[in-house]
């Protein structure tokens, strides 16, 4: 049996190459004998003519219309035929341009009208993010949402939409996630390994991901969920999601969680839904005292003080080794030693940090060693910095904070807005101590270590005038496979002088060390 | 359950905003999709509050869709060359037909005013300058725009009562489109000439080549416009500022039938060497070609696809199919260029004519990509012809089945501008065009690059808002 | 943070004096060259310089703090870009970089500590002139040059004897004379020549300014063959003839007129290693007219 059908399309124009090779793909269609496509000349209705068709349209057809005549053995394979043909001819944008640029789009909807990608990055201005993410979601993406300025309002609509689709919003001021072994916003390169994590906390997640690594383990995957997750009005919408994908994920064997203390309605649901799990977790709510017990009742969760013990913690769970901190007391001893034969004179300790979560720590361990520090985010309203730009006795202030990064970029893309400051803090005869953080990773700045060293540098040359020596110390959050290299960061640092450490926790344990050896544990209060 | 779909996320990230992670997660191997972002809207959140309420909507979508297709499927086709005052409909006796915007005497700019004297000269009303400027003022001439009659015209684009207009038919929907004959370059009417010599050129027109042109016209049977723009395409026009190819075609299709006119070889010869000799003869073609396309494409309700865009010298308009007659406009600006030899910006009249016609229809600056030889004429190097093409996807509902260009691996020109991708993106559509002295007569001065004013799409999606927002 | 827009953000740490022409005049510079480690401004005769922190400021410099290895070839800016300042604190270059001076302080001049004539001391001489010595074949002018602080340097001979001579004699045709085959001699933006001329003019007028002799020959010749070099090097030694230079230079010359030798070793040790050739060039002419004060007191005299 053999079935025909001819369709013309009056005032259709097609190039005649394109007509060919459609023909041609129509001809090797399954059980497809024959196929004529193209303008109805003359000589293209004589060969459908010789095909055994016969009727009036054909005759009547100018050179304008377009043919299509199929001979097949079967009638759904003409069917087939047909929607090849008008898929080509009327499909939209046709793939393999002639000319090959990067292409690039005019908006989200645009970009995602080619099919093709699963999740959003937004990083516009606040105001317009919600919208952007909005338009994701309902296009089918997971969204990544590194802007911040998004209203809680927006946030919990987004993460309720986003929650009935199955999609996730990661922020918004979500900084790093590290998903299906790709970095989003900051992010280092992780080894891939057992360890998920949920964090609210970008440069948190930075400093637990990149002391992991360098303890030979690695993540499954790195959620972020963004400040206010655990807030009262969101609900820990995404925190939930998170940690319901840990479980059920083959690949971690051991999840962690790091957030600012959550509100009290959310905690006990978290803690609920984490009992009763069936996996370890880890639980770092970031300057929350850690009770005696550092268990949950189940005995499934372990809280953690810090964001180093957080990492210890996962990593002993996930391997099985003891492994008490990255350093060790004596290296600390020998550290701080080293680092008071330059102080001579003594001095007010001073910290300049690009990344928030590791400032608010810094802040904490301080305060748990009894040292009082001003802060432009000091919870404690005493030691509340109005001025951001002043300092008073020992202060440590976050400059990734909205008040240094309206209208500039963020320290972890410029470290360099830090340098005047942090020069000078160093041109201050009571100054004894300076801190900084350079973190690497994707994203951030392309040489942060280098830019830093100029200013150690210069830093040094200043005090060599002023006769003072100056203690220097660096936090370094970065993985061996960062695109900066660890290793050539921190040797540019300590080149220029500078005492380079990896763990945030190590480093605020320095200070405290060389503030109580120099005798001022508590500086009088303004 | 709580289930998630697509999880890792398979496929690529489409980054919107910062390039540098767009970078960093390519360097991860990462397919990166890169939004290049603008505030939409120009971040106005009135407009941005109009937008939400007109995006996403189906009927709306619905409407754009119908609206294409009757563009896409009407069939210009010249059937013949009349008297405006009998051919174009609504014409009255001391009316004169202008391109773009509807405007008065007083705002009209120099070569506007320079072409309505003429026209007033040629209808003999006055038989001096000053006193045809003199009537001109007095208001005792009706002034109406070309696109309230069907017509186009380029420049100044003034249409008189006597003068000889091709006539052409939608065969598919029947509506009819005009437009006068192509003078040539140098001092012409259309560039507000208005000396002996223009108007013996016109009358030579109106009594010699119209007559000529008709018959064999009528002869050929008609000769199809949307077959040969297409093929135009092919040939290095985009219609617009190139139309070498177009007229070439045209004169290829007319030739059989002009040697059976009976007139004298000598007239016949001369109308030959007129159209050859001017290059842009098919532009008054491919202009009414794509106006009876569009018009079949206006009036629909509901649609946000632009029908118009055309300038009167002084000011820039814009109509929407779904917002019925309303022109939406704004102040005409001086197109970027080169200038021919001695002129420069100083000596520019800000953009005129209804040319502006061919990109509403996906032509013109939209198919440059088309017609790379014009970079030498209006700037810019090869790709930015192609880019220029490629950025037109964004602002477009779809692309064209029938026009299609080479270079971009035979993709369809982009076609159906809807204003709310323009507002929300801020891209405006490119027009290039030639560049008028503000000087009445002196001619053309140079050809560049334009855009339409901002402004005539954010009203329009104002009163698209007012119109359609409710969901009515 | 606007992101979308994404400037080249460089930040300033410390600026000149005449950084206060676009800092609060809102003067219009445009972009005269650009190098790995400096970008030169000008506007009318006036050049302004971008360098990177740890190459030292001056009157007419802003450092900005970029890392080592940084170039500013990196930027997208290029020579006839305007620099200007439509924001308060925020300079841009051109349209895609923008320098924030919101934190940066004003420089003092080192110079302007020394405000007493000062003996030369010659343990300083000595380490100036060994450093120098190590490195004669850097600079063509001290190629074959004896360096002996004690001895007369007649054995000297070519252009720096003639110099030196013409000086003495207080002989203008023959210093012009002497100063033509210098004064734009070499290649590049600040010829060899003209770091010479430059380290001896810096000199002459911490000394000259109390003598008054700042109208003498040698700055009335030097002026005269200005218009012989570029535009760039003629206003650099206009500045030395007002008693400006380059922090390093300055520092240069300060510490080894004021400092320990120690402190003179390590800014001299700096002052060397600027640029091929210039800093050796300027080191040089500094040594010559530290030389000379001392042996003739020849400021004094008003040469």
């Amino acid at each position: 049996m053999v079935f025909k059908r001819l369709v013309i399309k009056p005032n259709s124009y097609h190039d005649s190459i394109v007509l060919m090779r459609l023909a041609r793909t129509v001809r090797n269609i399954d059980k497809v004998v024959a196929a004529q496509v193209g303008m109805a000349t003359g000589l293209n209705k004589d060969a459908v003519r010789e095909m055994g068709f016969v009727s009036q349209e054909l005759e009547t057809a100018t050179a304008n219309d377009l043919i299509v005549a199929v001979v097949a053995e079967a009638e759904d394979a003409i069917d087939n035929a047909e929607e090849v043909i008008k898929e080509s001819l009327e499909g939209s944008a046709r793939q393999e341009p002639g000319v090959k640029a990067a292409k690039i789009y005019a908006t989200l909807s645009e970009a995602a009208s080619v099919g093709g990608a699963g999740i959003a990055a937004i990083s516009v201005p606040g105001e317009y993010a919600a919208r952007e993410a909005g338009e994701a979601l309902a296009s089918g993406l997971h969204v990544f949402l590194f802007s911040d300025n998004v209203s809680v309002e927006d946030e919990v609509r987004l993460k309720k939409s986003g929650k009935e689709k199955g999609l996730f919003v990661m922020g918004p001021d979500c900084g790093t996630a590290v998903i299906g072994g790709l970095g989003l916003g900051f992010a280092n390169k992780v080894r891939s390994g057992r360890i998920g994590i949920v964090a609210a906390a970008g440069t948190g997640l930075q400093q637990v991901m990149a002391i992991i690594d360098r303890l030979g383990e690695g993540i499954s995957e790195a959620i972020g969920t963004g400040g206010r997750d655990l807030s009262k009005d969101v609900g820990g919408i995404t925190t939930f999601m998170g940690l319901a994908f840990l479980e059920s994920d083959p690949n971690t064997a051991v999840k962690v969680l790091i957030s600012k203390p959550p509100h009290p309605s959310v905690r006990d649901n978290l803690i609920r839904m984490l009992d009763d799990g069936a996996k370890p977790v880890v639980v770092c709510f970031m300057g929350e005292e850690v009770g005696e017990a550092r268990r949950s009742r189940s005995g499934k969760v372990l809280f953690a003080g810090d964001l180093e013990e957080a990492a210890i913690l996962a990593y002993q769970l996930a391997t099985g080794e003891s492994k008490e901190s990255l350093y060790s007391r004596d290296e600390l001893d020998e550290m701080a030693r080293k680092v008071m034969r330059r102080v001579d004179g003594g001095g007010y300790f001073r910290g300049l940090y690009s990344g928030g979560t590791l400032c608010h720590e810094t802040l904490t361990m301080l305060r748990r060693m009894g040292i009082d520090v001003y802060s432009n985010i000091a919870q404690d309203r005493r030691l509340l910095i109005e001025d951001p730009l002043e300092s008073f006795a020992n202060t440590c202030i976050d400059m990734g904070e909205d008040y240094f990064t309206r209208g500039k970029p963020h320290p972890m893309l410029d470290p360099g807005m830090r340098v005047p400051r942090y020069i000078a803090e160093a041109g201050r005869k009571d100054v004894g101590i300076l801190l900084f953080d350079v973190v690497l990773g994707y994203g951030c700045h392309r040489d942060p270590a280098g830019v830093m060293a100029e200013a150690v540098r210069e830093a040094g040359r200043i005090r060599k005038d002023m006769g003072q020596g100056l203690a220097q110390i660096a936090v370094m959050v970065g993985t061996a496979g960062d695109p900066q290299g660890l290793e050539k960061q921190a040797a540019v640092l300590s080149e220029a002088g500078a005492e380079v450490l990896s763990s945030n926790r190590a480093a605020a344990d320095l200070v405290s060390r060389i503030i109580k050896a120099q005798g001022g544990t508590r500086q009088c209060l303004r | 359950m709580l289930t998630i779909r697509n999880w890792p996320p398979e496929g690529g990230v489409i980054n919107v905003g910062s390039g540098v992670f767009a970078e960093s997660m390519q360097e991860q191997g990462a397919n990166v999709y890169q939004v290049k972002w603008q505030p939409p809207a120009h971040g106005k959140a009135e407009l941005i509050d109009i937008l939400d309420e007109l995006e996403g909507r189906s009927d709306i979508d619905k409407a754009n869709q119908t609206a294409i297709e009757r563009f896409s499927s009407a069939q210009p086709v010249l059937t013949g060359i009349g008297v405006a005052r009998e051919a174009i409909p609504g014409f009255g006796d001391r009316m004169l037909l202008h391109a773009g915007p509807p405007i008065t005497w007083g705002k009209m700019s120099g070569p506007l005013r320079g072409a309505v004297i003429g026209a007033i000269l040629y209808e003999g009303w006055a038989d001096s300058p000053e006193k045809a400027e003199e009537l001109a003022s007095k208001g005792d001439i009706e002034y109406s725009p070309c696109h309230e009659h069907s017509a186009v015209g380029p420049m100044a684009g003034v249409v008189s009562p006597r003068m000889p207009v091709f006539i052409l038919e939608n065969r598919t929907h029947g509506n009819r489109s005009y437009s006068t004959l192509n003078e040539g370059l140098g001092k012409v009417l259309r560039y507000g000439a208005y000396s002996e010599e223009v108007l013996d050129r016109l009358r030579w027109m109106e009594k010699v080549l119209a007559p000529i042109l008709k018959k064999a016209i009528e002869l050929s049977g008609g000769i199809d416009l949307k077959s040969m723009i297409a093929q135009a395409l092919h040939m290095g026009d985009e219609v617009h500022n190139r139309n070498r190819a177009g007229t070439s075609l045209l004169i290829r299709a007319l030739v059989p039938y002009l040697v059976e006119v009976d007139h004298p070889q000598a007239d016949i010869r001369k109308c030959l060497e007129f159209v050859n000799s001017n290059d842009h003869f098919f532009l008054n073609l491919s202009m009414p070609a794509v106006k009876a396309m569009l018009e079949a494409a206006h009036g629909i309700h509901k649609s946000s696809v632009v029908t118009i865009m055309a300038r009167n010298g002084t000011e820039f308009g814009i109509k929407v199919s779904g917002l019925g007659n309303q022109w939406f406009t704004g102040p005409a600006e001086i197109v970027k260029g080169l200038y021919f030899p001695g002129y420069s910006e100083e000596d520019a009249n800000p953009d005129i004519g209804d040319s502006a016609i061919t990109e509403t229809a996906g032509v013109g600056g939209f198919a440059m990509a088309a017609a790379i030889p014009i970079v030498q004429f209006v700037g810019g190097a090869p790709e930015d012809a192609i880019r220029f093409s490629e950025k037109m996807y964004s602002i477009t509902i779809t692309e064209n089945r029938h026009f299609t260009i080479p270079i971009l691996n035979f993709r369809g020109t982009p076609t159906g501008i809807d204003i709310r991708k323009v507002v929300e993106t801020g891209i405006l559509p490119q027009i290039n065009t030639g560049i008028a002295h503000k000087a009445p007569g002196v001619g053309q001065v140079g050809a560049g690059l334009v855009n339409p004013p901002w402004e005539c799409f954010e009203k329009a999606i104002i009163a698209f808002g007012k119109e359609y927002a409710d969901g009515n | 943070m606007d992101m979308y827009e994404q400037p080249f953000y460089l930040t300033a740490v410390s600026h000149g004096r005449e950084f206060e022409r676009v800092l609060k005049d809102r003067k219009t510079f445009k972009v005269h060259s650009v190098f790995t480690h400096a970008v030169n401004l000008v506007a009318g005769s006036g050049f302004l310089t971008i360098l990177p922190l740890g190459r030292g400021c001056g009157k007419d410099v802003a450092t900005v703090a970029v890392s080592e290895r940084f170039s500013f070839f990196a930027l997208d800016v290029s020579p006839g870009d305007e620099a200007g300042m439509p924001a308060s604190c925020s300079l841009w270059l051109g349209e895609k970089t923008v320098i924030d001076f919101s934190g940066s302080k004003g420089w003092r001049s080192p110079l302007e500590a020394v405000n007493c004539l000062h003996t030369i001391g010659d343990e300083n001489m000595a380490v100036l002139e060994s450093a120098l010595a190590s490195k004669h074949n850097d600079s063509v002018f001290s190629r074959g040059f004896k360096f002996n602080v004690n001895s007369e340097p007649a054995a000297c001979g070519g252009v720096i004897e003639d110099i030196r001579r013409t000086l003495l004699e207080n002989d203008r045709e023959g210093l012009e004379k002497a100063l033509a085959g210098v004064i734009g001699f070499g290649p590049g933006l600040t010829p060899s020549g003209d770091d010479l001329v430059l380290g001896i003019s810096l000199a002459r007028s911490v000394f000259g300014t109390p003598w008054r002799s700042k109208g003498s020959i040698w700055e009335a010749c030097v002026r005269r063959n200005l218009h012989k070099t570029s535009d760039l090097s003629a206003f650099f030694i206009n500045r030395a003839l007002e008693g400006c230079a380059h922090e390093t230079v300055e520092r240069a010359l300060v510490y080894v007129l004021t400092g320990e030798p120690g402190e003179a070793k390590d800014a001299v040790g700096r002052l060397l290693s600027v640029g091929a050739t210039s800093g050796c060039d300027i080191g040089l002419g500094i040594y010559l007219a530290l030389n000379w004060q001392r042996r003739y007191a020849w400021c004094s005299k008003g040469w």
